[in-house]
């Protein structure tokens, strides 16, 4: 039997209510999302702090059983590496020639004025979205450290996304696998232009897709996309990833081609956020459109 | 009264804080399960219609302010959730199997509605795909979580409720 409440209030009524104000959210969050940027920002100070410990936790739970597994191996291991380390000194050697020959090179790439100077700071991915559908993450650095909306991701040598909200110790990221990513790309070698878009479907085989490209541009399999100059957010001249399988568009007008991202998304656990912003006056106008 | 709500709202939380960090550890066939699904569900089966949209109203809310873009949408989405399938705590039939089958039922549902709302609008036809890569191995995950889930929902419920529990089981 159903005990009686002192008060009653019929689920319909409460059905409806709540539905009243889902939708009076849904189009206020529409119509001032910049407004609404409070409400979430203090919802994500709240839940990442338990979201970063749970991760420490799982990752030190990991790390126990690992160091029983492995003990002996490191034994072994250990003696092989002695060995390779001084075959790898010498190799050193002959490496630092080619670094002072790569650096001469990467001039005349282009590269040099590249990320490579940027003021940048290391942060640590915290979680992921909660769906299965989108590429978003969460890293465990804020406004606090400097971070700002919009904002470049890089890890390794590539570029990773775009920072989209900032919390005080913490900011989300969307990458550039994302369905809804738009990043407007460019061969390095024949400086043609391209549109770089996320898809969802395509991701699983390991690509992204790049589209308008001119039908005039000289370009081959294997040459790199990197961000373009015309970029509104993205600082030029990052490596996206490499180009395959160019196909022309039936109305003969545009190419499109994939892109194999060189980041590899599966196993991102750090990450470099560049904390220069492309025209950051400019981009204080343009959040408007977002 | 109280320490029903407040025992829920630490679930939903524990829930959320779980799916985002420790399952994407676990991933299976590139999903996670869907914890809040499990929790709205299994609410409103053991607890009836109006615990079950409160909750799933809760879920919707947390979910959009810290992923979604348009707040409010999750939100209606897991209170209807919780609303429709409140209807089975009137029916009879008390199994395991018949609240797996309604949280399996619930994700399918969510999977659906999210696709179109989100991709479908957006002109990305290949439901198809979506259905066999993200939405069938998402329900089946979260079918699998929750064997798992509901048993320690039961004993949660059985400490903070304790007149419902022989209705539920």
């Amino acid at each position: 039997m159903k005990r009686r409440r002192r008060f009653n209030i019929p689920v319909k009524a409460i059905l409806v209510a709540c539905t009243a104000v889902c939708l009076v959210l849904i189009v206020v969050s529409f119509k001032y999302s910049d407004q609404m940027n409070p409400v979430k920002t203090a919802a994500g100070n709240v839940i990442t702090p338990m979201q970063s410990g749970i991760n420490s936790l799982g990752s030190g739970i990991y790390s126990v059983f690992d160091m029983f597994r492995s003990k002996k191996k490191l034994l072994d291991e250990n003696e092989q590496l002695k060995k390779e380390l001084e075959d790898i000194r010498e190799e050193n050697v002959s490496l630092i020639e080619d670094r002072n020959e790569l650096a001469s090179l990467r001039q005349l790439y282009k590269l040099d004025q590249g990320y490579s100077q940027y003021p940048k700071v290391a942060a640590r991915v915290v979680s992921r979205d909660d769906s299965n559908w989108y590429n978003m993450f969460t890293i465990d650095k804020g406004s606090d450290d400097g971070i700002a909306k919009n904002m470049n991701v890089i890890a390794g040598n590539g570029l990773v996304g775009v920072v989209t909200e900032v919390g005080r110790s913490y900011s989300k990221v969307r990458s550039i696998i994302d369905d809804n990513s738009y990043v407007s790309g460019m061969f390095l070698r024949t400086s043609d232009t391209c549109d770089v878009k996320g898809n969802l479907t395509t991701i699983n085989d390991g690509y992204i897709e790049a589209e308008r490209i001119s039908v005039d541009a000289e370009i081959e399999e294997g040459y790199e996309v990197v961000t373009s100059y015309v970029s509104d957010r993205y600082l030029d001249g990052i490596l996206i990833g490499y180009v395959k399988d160019i196909v022309t568009e039936p109305d003969n007008m545009t190419m499109t081609a994939k892109v194999v991202p060189v980041v590899d998304f599966n196993r991102l656990d750090t990450v470099l956020v560049i904390t220069k912003l492309k025209h950051s006056d400019e981009l204080e106008e343009m959040t408007d459109y977002d | 009264m109280i320490k029903k709500w407040v025992s829920t709202i630490l679930l939903i939380i524990l829930c959320y804080v779980l799916q985002t960090t420790l399952f994407k550890h676990l991933q299976l066939a590139g999903v996670v399960p869907n914890m809040l699904i499990i929790l709205t569900a299994s609410v409103s089966y053991v607890r009836g219609q109006k615990d079950g949209l409160i909750t799933g109203f809760m879920c919707g809310l947390l979910s959009d302010m810290l992923f979604g873009s348009v707040i409010g949408l999750h939100a209606l989405l897991y209170m209807f959730i919780g609303y429709i399938t409140g209807y089975t705590y009137n029916v009879y039939l008390r199994n395991y199997f018949f609240i797996l089958l309604i949280i399996g039922v619930s994700d399918l549902f969510y999977g659906f509605i999210y696709y179109v709302f989100e991709f479908l609008t957006r002109g990305r036809f290949h439901i198809l795909y979506y259905l066999r890569n993200i939405i069938l191995p998402e329900t089946i995950y979260t079918m699998l979580a929750a064997v798992v889930f509901f048993k320690l929902f039961l004993l949660v419920n059985r400490l903070v409720v304790p007149g419902d529990v022989e209705e539920a089981l």
